[in-house]
């Protein structure tokens, strides 16, 4: 016990009147923001000073500044332990996300894709001022637990895409929608696109997407802002063969197989099933959802009946998802009849239906396929 | 908990001398460390969620529409200043200043109960504002990070009205002081919690 | 016993009299004794593995030959979540808690836990939250999500049945009980040695469960707080983990990480304590660098907070988290190999006896290193993508959980049932058993690695013909039958001891540590005179102080520090009403009575006031005669 080491009551006095005044001037530096302290700075002296309160309550009003070592190594050890493991979770969450938006085209494909209008991540004042609390009252019950997305709903209809012309007919919204290789990639862009879009449609898309990558941070938030109105016309033929495959290796192979072949009974072959089900009418909007939502419920595919459940990978960015998808349908069989390569914006569009595994279950079954 | 040893220390002040130690510590106030060294890790799994799904909710309302700061830091305020009067409580107490320890320790309760009702006050104003635990991901994370603390907080002050009312039933002492220092260990650690909470959660939304 | 002791027992009016029994189910249920939740631990957790074990043989018997159909996939899909489950959280960890609570207190010669009627609800919240999880069989299904239950296959709208809810309910509140069992044991160690017994003298079972103690208390309220969020989801309707309202449910992965990695050191590290108890006793040798295996010890506890996310390479985090994680994952294969040099080096030039616990001992040492080297494969994130989900995994963790703690756990029960039971258990059925099951063991698990290398996937319930599977499966399936084999001669054997085994003395097998100092089985009150210590391996340095370099303490050194009686701490009600109270109001949530959910909460806050003002209680034991109450 720390007995005979007691902080005398004036010290207490002292320590109190200084945690005051510091929550005062973490009131006075967010309620009265100091232009010429950077964001950055504001928020690096919010965390200093609440590192500050945090160890004059430890060390003055928890006594661990007098008492034995043996509690203060204990707590410590804890809070480093504490610290580092949530510091890095949060980082893995927030970095990457950071990074992202950073990106201006990225910004406009992650806003499109989380379909909430870009001006709500923007910036405070517009937020504050774009939701009148009566428009938000209407809360789900408890029972319904799917979340009212409000957004500009992506056109449903699977005949815009089955009608769709080739591709190169609507080169210059392409690279507008803006994948993430394109972005990351800029000064590489000739050698990437002329390598991607080896298809037909290489030479008349290549010009085009160059210069769009030029001008995409002007474009992004414009294309972002009314993303319905050019999506049915924006069909990028470019897409990154490598990417595609690099994003099936690390999230689909474990399953389907490098080859595509899945496991039989286990996990459906993707080879030559894929493409089957892109040529049934409404079939690359069905395949788009179930990597998306995922899948749920019994299929069979080539006589043989799979059970199983296929996660749903909405998580991963939908530049990501596109091209996985444009690997699966090209990388074992040939392309499909009016092959169309996913864009972003193509799994943009399909995210606010917000499925469940089994609502993707049942629309495979609407398409005549079991 | 608390009672636990003291009836314990009551016996060992007769013939019978304490059991021996290898360390110093008094075991309850060991425990207590080691619980608050594991609660670190309970709070920052709660705070590490709510950081993982800033800014991810689709639909509002939104931090920035709802957090009021003035209000928010009169209820921080009120909080460090019940661990202020812990502190007095507990010196009170060592002095054999029963009096005082009482006073002290209702005003601990009472200042916790207050900080409550800010946070009742808080949660209804956000529930009028179309926030609740199904809304979005902000409300989700934000009630039950606020909500556990909360609970902490409540289990805080009805230890120390426990600890008050005992004093009449059977006299505390300076050597007693134990126990309400281990419930001062909890308050404090309940405020520091909150101190991170109210940088982490509130103020930087705002910067 | 010279004298008889005279207990003076004070009874105090409350609200439940304080239960004084000695024998009968009253005496169980109301019992504080460490010796006594220790057996109680053992024996529920080898219930509980037998469980497993049953489930683990229908899982290998449906994957004895291709499409087979004995067990249909939904039943398949419980099997293995359930087998995982009650595995790893039922049994072999309990396992570990069970022989700390029964050896710790022996070992550093003290009377009984810190707080031992928290010990009681540890113990009582445990068995009873395991057995909340089997009732689902009977309830709507068991849990069919794996034992890491991955988000958002978790989600009511995935998985409408009870099942899920009896995974979350039943190990959150049976984690809350090893939580507070770990501050115990902390408390315990810490302030309760013997006089004499400075941290650098506790043996290294004890060192190794206070590591364990540590990684518990830092590494449940994660997973505590993934339970909580999945049940608020479920229960509640929050949206922590549904991906509609744009919730990651790779935050589960993480959370349950945080908390899964530790978790197998902190099985593994209490088998560390146990091999280091037998290896040096059986080799008449102490332990080769004792202040190395601590610090080993030590630091592994540490850097086991620091790898969780080699369970996650697959899950696309990226080259950086990924790349920072292998390494440190490499990293601690160190410490553990340092360890695996020790015990070689303690048995190197020592006088080997071939008893049982010392061959399972040898068996560990190399089943466990099998298991780290796959370990240090699947550390690679190049290799883990392509084993990633395969059978490799399944045979690594295997090797490390089945191979490193069932085995060394089983020598542990060969090597303290003398101690537990005064009596001994054949060693030649011994002997056969334990060969018999480690053939078993690797006959099992080896076969896997190929299987998994081929590409078979985890948690199928067939395979077609004609793929390169019917070998290795058929293979492990034969091996489980062998090792079921083995397991039931170790049942026969322990019937067989505990009737008919030999009547052995304190210290039947010369060993070193202060437990074979007292009575076999111990007394109610541990030790009559309190042990004092004055080098490591005390027991063997009063055998042999020329050895030890030592002049022993006389046996009645510690006779000052008993002149106030030995306190013996009171049974009571309140921690298994607590426990109780608990369960039944999971009970309510999960079926959505809120009524009698806040009556089991209220019923809860008043055991817990009852067991405040209740007090410590109990009687004191002097052996000169004198009456001293309480």
């Amino acid at each position: 016990m720390s007995e005979g080491k007691h902080t005398s009551v004036s010290t207490y006095v002292i320590v109190a009147l200084i945690l005051g005044v510091i929550t005062y001037v973490e009131f006075a530096l967010v309620e009265y923001p100091q232009a010429w302290l950077g964001s950055g700075w504001t928020i690096f002296l919010l965390v200093a000073l609440s590192i500050v309160k945090f160890v004059m309550v430890v060390m003055f009003f928890m006594h661990l500044k007098d008492d034995d070592r043996t509690y203060s190594g204990f707590f410590s050890s804890g809070m480093f332990i504490a610290l580092a493991t949530f510091v890095g979770l949060t980082a893995m969450f927030i970095l990457p996300k950071a990074v992202a938006s950073t990106r201006p085209d990225n910004r406009a494909a992650q806003e499109a894709s989380h379909a909430v209008p870009h001006e709500l991540l923007d910036n405070v004042e517009t937020r504050g001022a774009s939701r009148a609390p009566a428009e938000i009252a209407d809360t789900p019950a408890v029972a319904d637990r799917s979340v009212s997305v409000e957004a500009p709903t992506a056109p449903n209809d699977a005949s815009t895409y089955s009608v769709t012309p080739p591709a190169g007919a609507t080169a210059q919204g392409g690279a507008a929608t803006a994948e993430e290789p394109a972005a990351t990639e800029a000064p590489a862009a000739e050698a990437t696109g002329a390598q991607s879009a080896a298809g037909e449609a290489a030479e008349a898309e290549e010009p085009a997407a160059q210069e769009a990558t030029a001008e995409e941070a002007e474009e992004a938030p414009a294309q972002a802002e009314a993303p319905t109105a050019e999506e049915p016309a924006a069909a990028a033929v470019s897409w990154d063969k490598d990417h595609g495959a690099a994003v099936f290796n690390a999230n689909c192979m474990a399953c389907h197989q490098m080859t595509g072949q899945g496991i039989p009974g286990a996990f459906p072959p993707l080879a030559s099933h894929a493409v089957e089900v892109y040529a049934v009418a409404g079939g690359r909007d069905y395949l788009a959802d179930a990597v998306i939502f995922g899948l749920q419920g019994a299929i069979n595919v080539n006589g043989m009946t799979y059970n199983g459940v296929m996660p749903a990978w909405g998580h991963l960015a939908d530049a990501d998802l596109a091209d996985a998808l444009n690997h699966v349908l090209t990388a074992w069989d040939d392309e499909p009849a009016g092959f169309q390569p996913y864009t972003a914006a193509d799994i943009a569009a399909r995210r606010p239906d917000g499925l469940s595994a089994g609502d993707v279950h049942a629309k495979r079954e609407a398409l005549g396929l079991h | 908990m608390s009672a636990e040893a003291s009836s314990h220390a009551a016996s060992g002040a007769s013939a019978h001398p304490a059991p021996y130690r290898s360390s110093k510590l008094p075991d309850v106030k060991l425990l207590m460390w080691v619980f608050l060294a594991s609660d670190t890790m309970f709070f920052g799994s709660l705070i590490g969620t709510y950081l993982a799904y800033r800014e991810r909710s689709l639909v509002g309302p939104f931090p920035q529409d709802l957090f009021d700061i003035p209000l928010t830091t009169v209820s921080t305020f009120v909080l460090l200043m019940s661990s202020f009067l812990m502190v007095l409580s507990l010196h009170a107490l060592r002095q054999n200043d029963i009096g005082k320890f009482r006073l002290w320790t209702a005003g601990v309760a009472f200042f916790g109960a207050i900080f409550l009702g800010f946070q009742v006050f808080e949660f209804t104003h956000f529930a009028h504002a179309g926030l609740s635990i199904h809304q979005n991901l902000f409300g989700t994370t934000f009630f039950i990070l606020t909500g556990t603390h909360g609970v902490h907080v409540t289990v805080g002050v009805i230890w120390l009205v426990s600890l008050l009312v005992t004093s009449y039933i059977r006299p505390m002492k300076a050597k007693d002081a134990v126990y309400l220092e281990i419930a001062g260990l909890y308050w404090h650690f309940v405020d520091i919690v909150w101190i991170v909470i109210f940088t982490v959660v509130y103020l930087v939304e705002f910067v | 016993m010279a004298t008889a002791p005279t207990v003076t027992s004070p009874t105090r009016g409350k609200i439940f009299n304080r239960p004084t029994w000695t024998t009968g189910v009253g005496s169980w249920l109301t019992t504080i004794d460490h010796k006594r939740l220790g057996l109680l631990y053992i024996c529920t957790a080898f219930m509980f593995m037998i469980f497993a074990a049953v489930e683990a043989g229908l899982i290998r018997l449906q994957l004895l030959s291709p499409t087979m159909n004995i067990v249909n996939p939904d039943h398949f899909n419980q099997l293995f979540t359930m087998h995982g489950v009650t595995m790893v959280f039922l049994a072999i960890m309990p396992l570990g808690i069970g022989l700390a609570n029964y050896f710790v207190p022996l070992q550093i010669g003290a009377r009984d836990l810190a707080f031992p009627r928290l010990n009681a609800f540890g113990y009582w919240i445990y068995a009873l939250g395991g057995l909340m999880i089997y009732t689902s069989w009977f309830l709507g299904g068991a849990p069919d999500v794996g034992w890491f239950a991955y988000a958002p296959l978790t989600s009511l709208s995935h998985n409408p049945g009870l099942g899920v809810d009896f995974y979350m309910f039943g190990l959150f509140i049976s984690g809350i009980g090893t939580t507070g069992t770990a501050m115990n044991l902390i408390v315990t160690i810490i302030n309760m040695r013997a006089p004499g017994m400075t941290m650098m003298r506790v043996p290294v079972f004890t060192w190794m469960i206070l590591i364990m103690s540590f990684m518990i208390i830092y590494a449940f309220p994660p997973l505590t707080i993934a339970f909580i969020e999945v049940i608020l989801d479920r229960t509640f309707g929050t949206l922590f983990f549904v991906q509609e309202a744009g919730a990651l449910p790779i935050l589960w992965q993480h959370l349950f990480w945080i908390f899964g990695h530790p978790e197998v050191y902190i099985i593994i590290l209490p088998a560390f304590g146990v091999i280091s108890e037998i290896i040096p006793t059986f080799s008449r040798k102490s332990l080769f660098g004792y202040p190395v295996m601590i610090l080993s010890g030590i630091l592994i506890g540490f850097m086991g907070a620091a790898v969780w996310t080699h369970h996650m390479f697959t899950t696309g985090l990226g080259p950086v988290v990924n790349t920072a994680f292998s390494l440190t994952s490499f990293v601690i294969g160190i410490p553990t190999g340092i360890k695996i040099f020790n015990w070689l080096g303690t048995m190197w030039g020592g006088s080997i006896r071939f008893t049982t616990p010392i061959i399972y001992a040898i068996a560990f040492l190399i089943t466990f290193t099998l298991g780290g080297i796959t370990g240090i494969m699947l550390a690679m994130p190049t290799f883990d993508a392509q084993v990633h989900d395969t059978y490799f995994v399944v045979a690594h963790f295997h090797y490390v959980m089945g191979g490193g703690a069932l085995l060394s756990y089983l020598g542990a029960l060969y090597y303290w049932f003398p101690k537990m039971t005064g009596r001994m258990m054949s060693e030649r059925l011994g002997k056969i058993a334990a060969f018999i099951t480690v053939i078993g063991f690797h006959g099992i698990f080896f076969p896997q690695h190929i299987a998994g290398l081929l590409g078979m996937p985890r948690r199928i319930q067939t395979y077609p013909a004609g793929i390169g599977l019917e070998l290795w499966n058929a293979l492990s399936t034969v091996g489980s039958w062998l090792m079921g084999i083995g397991l039931v001669l170790i049942a026969i054997n322990v019937i067989h001891g505990l009737t008919r085994g030999k009547r052995v003395g304190d210290d039947p097998w010369d060993a070193r540590t202060l437990e074979w100092e007292t009575s076999s089985p111990p007394p109610y009150y541990d030790f009559k005179v309190q042990p004092v210590v004055n080098s490591l391996d005390p027991l063997w340095a009063r055998k042999h102080p020329e050895a030890m370099h030592v002049t022993p303490p006389a046996p009645d050194a510690g006779a000052k520090y008993d002149a106030g009686g030995i306190h013996i701490p009171g049974q009571s009600w309140y921690p298994f009403l607590a426990s109780a109270a608990i369960m039944f109001g999971c009970y309510a949530l999960m079926y959505d009575n809120f009524i009698l959910a806040i009556v089991c909460g209220l019923f809860f806050i008043f055991t817990i006031f009852g067991w405040a003002f209740e007090g410590v209680g109990g009687h004191h034991v002097h052996f000169d005669g004198a009456k001293e109450n309480a």
